[in-house]
């Protein structure tokens, strides 16, 4: 029985066949190969079963696709725990190598890659983005954060001032 | 002396102070800055139009308008969505501080709140909370917010107003509450009762003595509470005919409390978990008497060094008092080997015992290494008396060979069952 193969379509057009269980690690396509497919013990039955399933992902390009099936492909084989348990303890660990050195990638990447990870449903990928994002902005000030992430102050100084005050207490944890 | 608490003097609008080159602030100026500012602001519009908006909501109308007089479109303003902005914080060292609260007004409104859920106070920074939650204008600000006090870091810095004032101020949405070393007396205590949504309170750090009676009158209005850990300090009680919250699932003895508190309270059937810790007066005698009487129930029981009047073997009796335990503490000081007896820890006949976590610790002094044998251990489940024991905890002071074969043979049955010995 052979398996049946799994086209994922980015944005742009391209076509990346992989297998099943690289693409099932992103929940939203394996929540969507689920309804397409029968379970695999009936799958016998299908009629068309030559067919590859193509997938499409509009909210990805290619560039950014081909770093998220690398980091599919590398955990393939590996169980991610449930992410409903230990919700605080997974996010004081800290990243793992492999993640790190994957991530060191430019900064519009990095975000286009949890943008996408966000989308694709992958936790730990979303996790790990996150927690580089997170060291980079480890101990900045306001306005530095602000251009992190491009946000535009919409507080008046004397707002500012009053919750400087107010929230002192909280400053040096 | 000048009279701090006096309202301050607000002088009208028209009373100015004159200070040499600074303009006065013409009223018809700031009207022409926010039409100005407006203007400005309504030439750019930061988000997505129509066909591109889609499901978001756009006051299309508005912005068709606006269009049409040349407004300019900057899509995508944040390089990443809120949402997304809000989890990477999240994953930060600190994700409430100050500095996340700043970025803009967005943020401070999700996070302020959970900033005070559970605000982290420490000597340093305890007076100036208590600054801003005692001023007159933040009285009803902060009511619905801090759900978690502990004050468990707060050494000399308490004052016992101030942790008084604090449980008034928060009485309405507070449910869990750890008290400081110092400063629990009399008038935190009677500000306790105002608190009727407490579901854990945690005294194990006071030291003062604490009236038993005005704790209890205390917790009575608080029908809700679960958890409670007595101080650690003397108590004084007389009387024992005391309500007991009927939630309260897991309780901390502590302190000096006598062995008629033990024998004629009524400990309510819902307790669960009982711990014992720093109590002088308490004999053996009294907690096997109270276990009779609750054991059935317990499913964690933790006793711990020092309880002076225990003797060598007062404890050996807990496993006939408490057939269901899951979880047991306990210290070599306080039981022999006739704890693994087969006549103190007969097999159940309804079900398996369910002990699967058993902890032995010991204060280290001469001779109490000798009191159990691993075999003794090692024989009671070879004889499936402990069928469900995975989990061996046992004190690096016990001073056993872990070389030895009887070690080695006590580590193979368990790990035959799936558990392992561990060293603390």
């Amino acid at each position: 029985m052979t398996e049946r193969k799994i086209i994922i379509i980015t944005s742009d057009g391209d076509k990346f066949p992989v297998e099943r269980k690289v693409a099932e690690k992103s929940i939203l396509i394996k929540n969507m190969l689920k309804n397409l497919l029968p379970a695999e013990d009936e799958e016998e039955d299908d009629e068309d079963e030559d067919e590859p399933i193509e997938v499409p992902t509009q909210n990805v390009r290619s560039a950014v696709m081909k770093n998220i099936l690398e980091w599919c492909d590398h955990y393939k084989d590996y169980n991610f725990p449930d992410d409903e348990q230990d919700d605080d303890s997974k996010k004081s660990a800290p990243i793992d190598a492999w993640d790190k050195n994957f991530l060191n990638v430019d900064q519009e990447m990095l975000y286009e890659i949890i943008l996408a990870a966000n989308y694709l449903n992958i936790k730990p990928l979303l996790n790990a983005g996150c927690k580089v994002v997170a060291e980079m902005i480890r101990g900045k000030s306001p306005e530095e954060i602000r251009k992190t992430f491009n946000i535009v102050n919409d507080f008046t100084p004397e707002e500012e001032a009053a919750i400087r005050r107010e929230n002192e207490w909280a400053e040096d944890r | 002396m000048a009279n701090k608490s006096r309202p301050k003097k607000t002088r009208g609008q028209l009373y100015k102070k004159y200070v040499y080159g600074v303009k006065d602030n013409d009223p018809v100026d700031v009207e022409t800055e926010t039409t100005l500012q407006q203007e400005v602001f309504s030439e750019v519009w930061n988000g997505y139009v129509w066909p591109r908006s889609q499901f978001q909501k756009v006051d299309v109308l508005k912005v068709s308008v606006a269009l049409g007089r040349g407004m300019v479109v900057q899509e995508d303003r944040m390089k990443l969505p809120f949402e997304l902005i809000l989890l990477i914080l999240e994953h930060t060292e600190h994700p409430y501080c100050l500095n996340h609260l700043l970025i803009s007004r967005a943020f401070y409104y999700v996070l302020m709140p959970k900033l005070y859920y559970y605000p982290r106070l420490k000597s340093s920074n305890f007076a100036q909370f208590v600054d801003l939650i005692s001023q007159h204008q933040n009285k009803k600000r902060f009511e619905g917010l801090v759900k978690i006090l502990d004050l468990s870091q707060i050494i000399q810095s308490g004052k016992n107003s101030y942790v008084s004032k604090l449980l008034r101020r928060f009485s309405g949405s507070l449910e869990v509450f750890i008290a400081s070393q110092a400063s629990f007396g009399l008038s935190p205590l009677i500000s306790l009762r105002l608190c009727h949504n407490l579901k854990i309170l945690d005294l194990r750090l006071v030291s003062e003595t604490v009236n038993l009676k005005e704790l209890f009158n205390s917790i009575k209005s608080a029908p809700l509470l679960e958890q409670l850990s007595f101080p650690r300090s003397s108590i004084s009680c007389e009387d024992y005919d005391m309500e007991w919250p009927s939630k309260l699932w897991y309780l901390r003895l502590q302190g000096g409390i006598s062995n008629k508190f033990l024998t004629e309270s009524r400990f309510p059937a819902s307790i669960t978990s009982l711990e014992f810790a720093h109590c002088p007066n308490i004999t053996g005698e009294a907690i096997n008497e109270m276990l009779m009487h609750i054991g059935y129930n317990l499913r964690r029981l933790s006793i711990f060094y020092p309880m002076p009047k225990l003797k060598s073997n007062s404890l050996d009796t807990v496993f006939l008092y408490c057939p269901n335990l899951v979880y047991l503490y306990i210290n070599i000081e306080y039981f022999s080997k006739d704890l693994f007896h087969d006549e103190l820890l007969p097999p159940l006949e309804e079900y398996p015992r369910p002990l699967r976590t058993l902890c032995i610790d010991s204060s280290g002094l001469l001779g109490q290494g000798s009191k159990i044998h691993p075999d003794d251990l090692t024989i009671a489940l070879w004889e499936e008396r402990l069928p469900c024991l995975t989990s061996l905890k046992v004190s690096m002071m016990l001073g056993w060979n872990y070389d030895s074969d009887s070690v080695q043979d006590l580590v193979n049955e368990l790990e035959d069952r799936g558990g392992a010995l561990y060293k603390m």
